[in-house]
């Protein structure tokens, strides 16, 4: 066999090999993301999201408490995590530059990353679970800002730096103190970033189940408190699904569609974003 | 009698990398107010070094240090008492690439009266409008005032800055080779509002290009390896420099 048609077999191997794999992993998402949309679709109704559920065993019901539960949650999660990984992200990139101390911030935020979010689970649960004696709501918000943090300070951390530097001296040789030329120029030039990072780690956080079980929990009555125990999708869902009654199983169908088609049109706005905003270079 | 805007005695300067190192070196040279000065010299010979001392734009960076004395308005404006935020809003800078702001048109032009508290919006929008109309850019950006300022062609983004440069009335304005990345014609447009604005602001320029020097400046340094080898009349080191060297690099010998 001459070289170049052996190089010709190989790449035609490798080629096989990578559409096998490609075809491999698409064909369980189709799969996976195809139920949820049949069983899904068909299980939504008006009472799912204006009536709370019914006793066990009993028909009729809604999951009110867990839409409103996971807003809730998530809304203080961001409210919490969005300001520190900007302004974390901020120090790495602006007044830390270049500096022991952001480099060593910036460590720690990778290392945040890959923690299993169940790990923070357990953390949030020692300090905030159990020296008031039960799961609530804040502890459910904070759990999920530790795992919005690192994705927030990474992604602005990277907008800052794409903001070429010759623009802050512009603004400095205006007079301008750093602060004024970070919140006034900076943020502005990465406002479009900065923005489809936070919605990224709101996305994360959506379907994270793992550290609500462990601090919010779940309450079958509707609750607006965020001192109580508190009711969210993912962990309605943990439930109903391994639960013995029928109507359960269709209701976690409905909340997994709802929060799949929730998490989808937020990472489409993102991409829709970044392309708009970067697409042109 | 001509009047000396700034004076500089004796002036070096040390970048924290280069140790003890000077990158300028006992550099006394009288700025004449008004018109235009030129700084030519090879790529690397200290030009901007020297011309981000008049506004004292090193010291965003730790570890710099300069020697020597810089006279601006009676006073050594290296001494650590000389603020810095006032200095900047006489002393204006126009860098190489244009440096318009991720805004508006007129909010780029409005940046610097805000940023020193004018807060009247009708007095401000007349100073935009006023420095815009400097600029030679009014005319093509009248109607866009709010678009935002990356609409806007290369050329007309430097006008731009220069217009944001003048709107706060500065006694000087600095300018880091502005046209080196610009079309011919942007270029041309510039030298012509550089001409039309030398008439009441003091300029230094830095230009590697030498006609570009000789068309449009009253006063040349030349400067190499840190040092400013020749300052005079713009016509006299064209026609007749004092040193061989700078002959040399004139006339394209080496650089
Ligand atoms: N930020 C810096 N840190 C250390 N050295 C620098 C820095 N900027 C410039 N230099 C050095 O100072 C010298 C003069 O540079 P510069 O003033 O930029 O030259 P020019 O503008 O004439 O081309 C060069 O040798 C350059 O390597
Ligand atoms: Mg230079």
């Amino acid at each position: 066999m001459t070289g170049k048609k052996y190089r010709k077999v190989e790449s035609f191997v490798a080629l096989s090999f990578c559409c096998m794999a490609a075809l491999f992993g698409l064909f369980w998402l189709v799969f996976i993301l195809g139920d949820v949309v049949v069983y899904g679709f068909s299980a939504i109704n008006w009472e799912l999201f204006t009536e709370d559920p019914a006793p066990p065993g009993m028909e009729g019901g809604g999951l009110r408490n867990a839409f409103v539960g996971q807003l809730l949650i998530t809304f203080f999660a961001t409210l919490i995590g969005v300001p520190i990984g900007i302004l974390g992200g901020t120090f790495i990139a602006e007044y830390g530059r270049g500096g022991k101390l952001s480099t060593i911030v910036s460590m720690f935020s990778d290392i945040m990353v890959s923690v299993p979010s169940i790990v923070i689970g357990t953390f949030v649960y020692a300090i905030l679970v159990i020296p008031f004696g039960h799961f609530n709501g804040w502890a459910g918000s904070v759990a999920l800002a530790v795992i919005m943090i690192p994705v927030v300070l990474r992604t602005t951390e990277d907008m800052l730096k794409l903001i070429p530097w010759s623009l802050r001296e512009a603004a400095f040789a205006l007079g301008a103190p750093y602060y004024k030329v970070i919140i006034q120029v900076v943020y502005r030039g990465a406002a479009t970033g900065i923005l489809t990072g936070i919605l990224l780690a709101i996305a994360r956080v959506a379907g994270e189940t793992a550290p609500l079980l462990f601090t919010s929990f779940n309450n079958s009555f509707y609750t607006t408190d965020m001192n109580e125990p508190m009711a969210s999708l993912t962990v309605t869902i943990f439930q109903y699904a391994m639960g013995p009654f029928d109507d359960w199983h269709q209701m976690a169908w409905a909340a997994s569609f709802v929060i799949t088609f929730f998490i989808l049109i937020v990472t489409v706005t993102c991409r829709a974003l970044v392309k708009w905003k970067y697409g042109k270079n | 009698m001509e009047k000396i805007v700034i004076e500089t005695k004796n002036l070096s300067f040390f970048y924290a990398e280069q140790g003890n190192k000077p990158s300028l070196k006992n550099i006394s040279l009288q700025i004449i107010e008004k018109g235009v000065t030129a700084l030519i010299g090879p790529s690397g010979c200290g030009k901007t070094t020297l011309l981000r001392c008049f506004n004292r734009m090193h010291d965003l960076y730790p570890g710099i240090r300069y020697e020597g004395e810089i006279i601006f308005d009676g006073k050594n404006m290296l001494s650590s008492n000389t603020d810095l935020i006032d200095l900047r809003s006489r002393v204006g800078m126009v860098f190489q690439k244009p440096t318009a702001f991720p805004m508006s048109i007129f909010d780029n032009v409005a940046y610097g009266l805000k940023l020193k508290g004018e807060s009247n919006k009708s007095e401000i929008a007349d100073i935009v409008e006023q420095s815009l109309k400097n600029a030679a850019l009014w005319d093509e950006v009248e109607d866009k005032l709010n678009a935002s300022a990356y609409a806007l062609s290369g050329g007309q983004q430097q006008r731009l800055v220069i217009a944001r440069a003048m709107a706060v009335n500065p006694e000087i304005i600095l300018f880091d080779e502005p046209t080196s990345a610009l079309d011919p014609i942007s270029t041309g447009k510039i030298e012509e509002l550089i001409a039309e604005i030398k008439k009441d602001i003091t300029i230094i320029i830095v230009t590697h290009n030498m006609q570009q020097a000789a068309r449009i400046s009253d006063h040349t340094g030349f400067v190499m390896l840190g040092e400013m080898v020749e300052y005079g009349k713009t016509e006299k080191i064209f026609t007749n420099p004092r040193e061989k060297i700078t002959e040399d690099y004139i006339t394209g010998r080496f650089g």
